[in-house]
């Protein structure tokens, strides 16, 4: 999957013209950037537990919620931290299929 | 298939449709000449009913005289069929229901119906209560809810007397009620008993959740706050003044403006911050008979007393995604907005903006899970990161996020908010 940058614009945020590179899950994380900064640092968030709240009850009865934890190693965690990458300005385009 | 045998064998499943059609009108028509003769009623003869290219022969049966009740059964069914007695009744559904089908067959099959539950009601003699008369599909929601909100009424009491009150309540529940609201009623009437059972249960079980990080003052929060909106918001929060945390609450019930919280105020939704383990053990929770793993965690909204229960941790410290006074207190203002349901549900423009994010890219474009569950949770958590400053350590969604991402809610809220402000 695609990886770009998020450019800040007048009308928000936009993804930028050019990919960076590429992440996906392939039995674990497999990361093709060439720079070594970004690489590193989406090694580190990678390698971070994200906590996802689940919703409880309906609307019925009562609305709440709960945590869960998702530990690195699987790949609920890296789609779920992948959608969070907007929070370091990068944008992981999840339908463009990954190209050996 | 050949386009010209598909058009034959279409051609002739008509006319053997019109065949079977015919042939149930000549017999249905012999049927009531039969009928018509031997009843000994001299008046109405039935001609016309046998003249088969008539298609409303109710509109030829008529007798136009309108004091006559049985002759003019469509016109006669609008009034008030509680004045008629039963049999006249009966006759009527006898004459009508006999004729050949027609388009008003299934009205007079629905209003058979309905006198026929009228009468069964009165006549009910295990719950000697007055039955609703109209409306057969609302009752059975409408009385559930109205019992168990007098359940919990009586539940949230913590008078002894209140065990012996909910044990006889369910001797009136006749075997003709429908199961869903003995079911309802079930769980309710032993509560006490089973709050006591159920709470150490549910305090063993270890809680996963991301702890505050930064602690908070407990005192000189509301400095700066309206303070008219201060005092329409304690008439909110039912947990006294002196404890802690109830100015961190105040503090961020206040971003709703002071139309939000009189809204609230006149729907008579009320606040409550606990602690942790009078969280697990509330009552009105544990009477839901929760499993351990679907008790909620910082706070909860409960949707029957239009409660809102925010986790003291949460007001002494920092969250780290959320706000869950925020997010639970935008479900009841979603709820005090919409009278019986959710606003949230009904508002156009909430929907489509969660249709809109549903589709996009995998549902991508929420903040979260729970914005992703339904609607409902969508605008509270949209509501929760609108209204969230610098309250989270970690915010999942800050507003310049929900600018960026989900530009149609951003606007929709400021929208909403502004009008409320008004």
């Amino acid at each position: 999957m695609m990886l770009y940058a998020l450019r800040r614009t007048t009308s928000g945020r936009q993804r930028g013209e050019f990919p960076l590179g590429s992440l996906r899950w392939d039995k674990g994380l497999v990361v093709e950037v060439r720079d070594r900064a970004l690489r590193d640092s989406l090694r580190a968030y990678f390698s971070e537990p994200v906590w996802v709240p689940l919703p409880l009850g309906d609307q019925e009865t009562v609305l709440g919620h709960t945590w869960e934890c998702l530990e690195p190693g699987d790949e609920e965690h890296f789609q779920e931290a992948a959608r969070r990458l907007y929070r370091k300005d990068l944008y992981l385009d999840l339908t463009s299929a990954h190209k050996p | 298939m050949d386009p010209i045998e598909e058009i034959d064998s279409a051609k002739r499943r008509g006319l053997e449709t019109t065949q079977r059609i015919s042939a149930y009108l000549r017999t249905s028509a012999k049927k009531e000449a039969k009928r018509a003769a031997a009843e000994p009623k001299p008046e109405e003869p039935p001609q016309a009913e046998t003249d088969l290219l008539d298609f409303s022969s109710e509109f030829t049966n008529q007798n136009l005289d309108l004091s006559d009740h049985g002759g003019f059964p469509r016109l006669m069914d609008w009034d008030d069929p509680v004045d008629e007695e039963p049999e006249s009744d009966q006759e009527e559904e006898g004459t009508r229901g006999e004729g050949p089908p027609s388009e008003g067959e299934g009205e007079t099959e629905q209003g058979s119906e309905a006198e026929r539950v009228e009468e069964e009601a009165p006549v009910d003699p295990v719950s000697q209560t007055p039955a609703v008369p109209s409306a057969k599909e609302e009752p059975d929601s409408g009385s559930a809810e109205e019992r168990t909100a007098a359940d919990l009424k009586t539940e949230s009491a913590e008078v002894v007397g209140a065990e012996e009150e909910t044990q006889k309540e369910p001797a009136p529940v006749s075997s003709d009620e429908p199961a869903q609201a003995t079911e309802v009623l079930a769980p309710d009437t032993p509560a006490k008993l089973q709050a006591q059972d159920l709470e150490p249960v549910i305090l063993d079980v270890p809680r996963v959740r991301p702890l505050p990080s930064t602690p908070l003052p407990a005192t000189g929060r509301i400095e700066g706050v309206d303070p008219e909106l201060v005092s329409t918001i304690r008439r909110l929060i039912k947990t006294p003044e002196t404890e802690a945390g109830f100015e961190e609450c105040v503090r961020l019930l206040a971003r709703f403006g002071l139309g939000a919280v009189r809204l609230c105020v006149r729907a008579k939704v009320r606040v409550e911050i606990l602690d942790e383990p009078d969280f697990l053990s509330h009552p009105e929770l544990l009477n839901l008979r929760l499993k351990p793993e679907e008790t909620p965690t910082d706070g909860a909204y409960l949707v029957g007393k239009r409660s809102v229960l925010v986790d003291r941790r949460c007001l002494l410290g920092r969250p780290r995604f959320f706000h869950p006074a925020l997010y639970y207190f935008a479900h009841a203002f979603d709820h005090a907005q919409g009278g019986e349901g959710f606003s949230s549900r009904k508002a156009a423009a909430v929907v489509a903006c969660f249709d809109a994010s549903t589709r996009a890219a995998g549902g991508f474009d929420f903040v979260d899970e729970l914005a992703a569950a339904d609607p409902v949770r969508y605008f509270a958590r949209s509501v929760a990161v609108h209204l969230g400053c610098d309250d989270c350590s970690e915010p999942l969604w800050a507003r310049q996020d929900m600018m960026d991402f989900d530009r149609p809610m951003h606007d929709y809220l400021a929208y909403l908010f502004a009008r409320l402000a008004v």
